[in-house]
């Protein structure tokens, strides 16, 4: 496995959420909750848990109307993501070099059956 | 991970940055942008020829109304994210081109329809009309331009 690949971040719902805040400064909650399809808790406890890594932050803003709570990530989190995403693409890029027949990331390549 | 996987991550990952720029710029491009800009414009050049007090009070508020705008439109925003130095450079560059089409309309007021440069039909307001009108009906070619260095930004990052 490659060294910069990240467990924590790789877990599916941890990503999306990671993906979708990389571009931006500042992502409100609803609109990660509704791009990815997720419930309010189930996006909270993944917020939380990013949070408790030190990747993301959370503020809530008073509007006229309603309090919303936006998500970001630190410079830690943006980090991490670029490095997992690195290693994603080192992957590909390891499977695209491996001669055809074999499986990338053993030493000697393993045959595929 | 397999490289199959890598791959699905991968596309994953530019499939949902991808949905992050777009909400950016659907909320950026928004009426009170549309608005702000073209009367903005409209309002600066196009009191150049009404004399004083007009041609101080006019661009002063059109600036105001555009920054009251541009921050209630901000306020309001899912996605949130400063311009970097090229997105502004080429938003300043889109205004630069409208006041530079303003010029070249008002040459053409004077030449062509042989309009005072005093009034309220003047050289400088239907130049100004113009110019604001350019700038409203280009906004699809400058979004496309907006997301077009937002994606190229992106990618390098």
């Amino acid at each position: 496995m490659d060294a910069l690949f990240d467990e924590f971040l790789h877990v599916p719902a941890r990503l999306s959420v990671v993906a979708l805040l990389a571009p931006a400064d500042w992502v409100e909650f609803g609109f990660l909750r509704d791009t990815i399809g997720t419930s309010d808790s189930a996006l909270s406890k993944q917020v939380t848990a990013l949070c408790g890594a030190g990747y993301t932050e959370v503020r809530k803003d008073q509007d006229r109307r309603a309090r919303r709570t936006f998500v970001r990530l630190t410079p830690d989190g943006r980090r991490a993501f670029r490095r997992h995403a690195a290693a994603l693409e080192r992957i590909v890029a390891a499977a695209a070099q491996s001669p055809p027949g074999t499986v990338p990331g053993s030493p000697e390549g393993t045959a595929t059956a | 991970m397999n490289h199959l996987d890598a791959q699905s991550s991968l596309d994953d990952i530019r499939r949902l940055q991808e949905r992050t720029r777009e909400e950016h710029l659907r909320h950026g491009f928004r009426w009170p942008y549309l608005l702000a800009v073209p009367l903005a414009l409209f309002l600066a050049l196009g009191s150049t020829d009404l004399g004083r007090p007009w041609s101080t009070l006019l661009p002063g508020a059109g600036l105001a109304l555009s920054v009251a705008l541009a921050t209630m439109n901000e306020r309001r925003a899912s996605v949130r994210r400063r311009l970097t130095t090229a997105e502004f450079l080429f938003h300043t560059g889109t205004v630069l081109a409208a006041v530079v089409l303003f010029g070249v309309l008002r040459v053409a007021a004077w030449v062509v329809f042989g309009l005072p440069d005093e009034g309220a039909l003047s050289q400088g307001v239907v130049a100004a009309a113009g110019a604001a009108l350019a700038y409203a009906a280009a906004t699809p070619l400058i979004r496309r331009g907006a997301r077009a260095i937002m994606r190229r930004q992106g990618e390098a990052a």
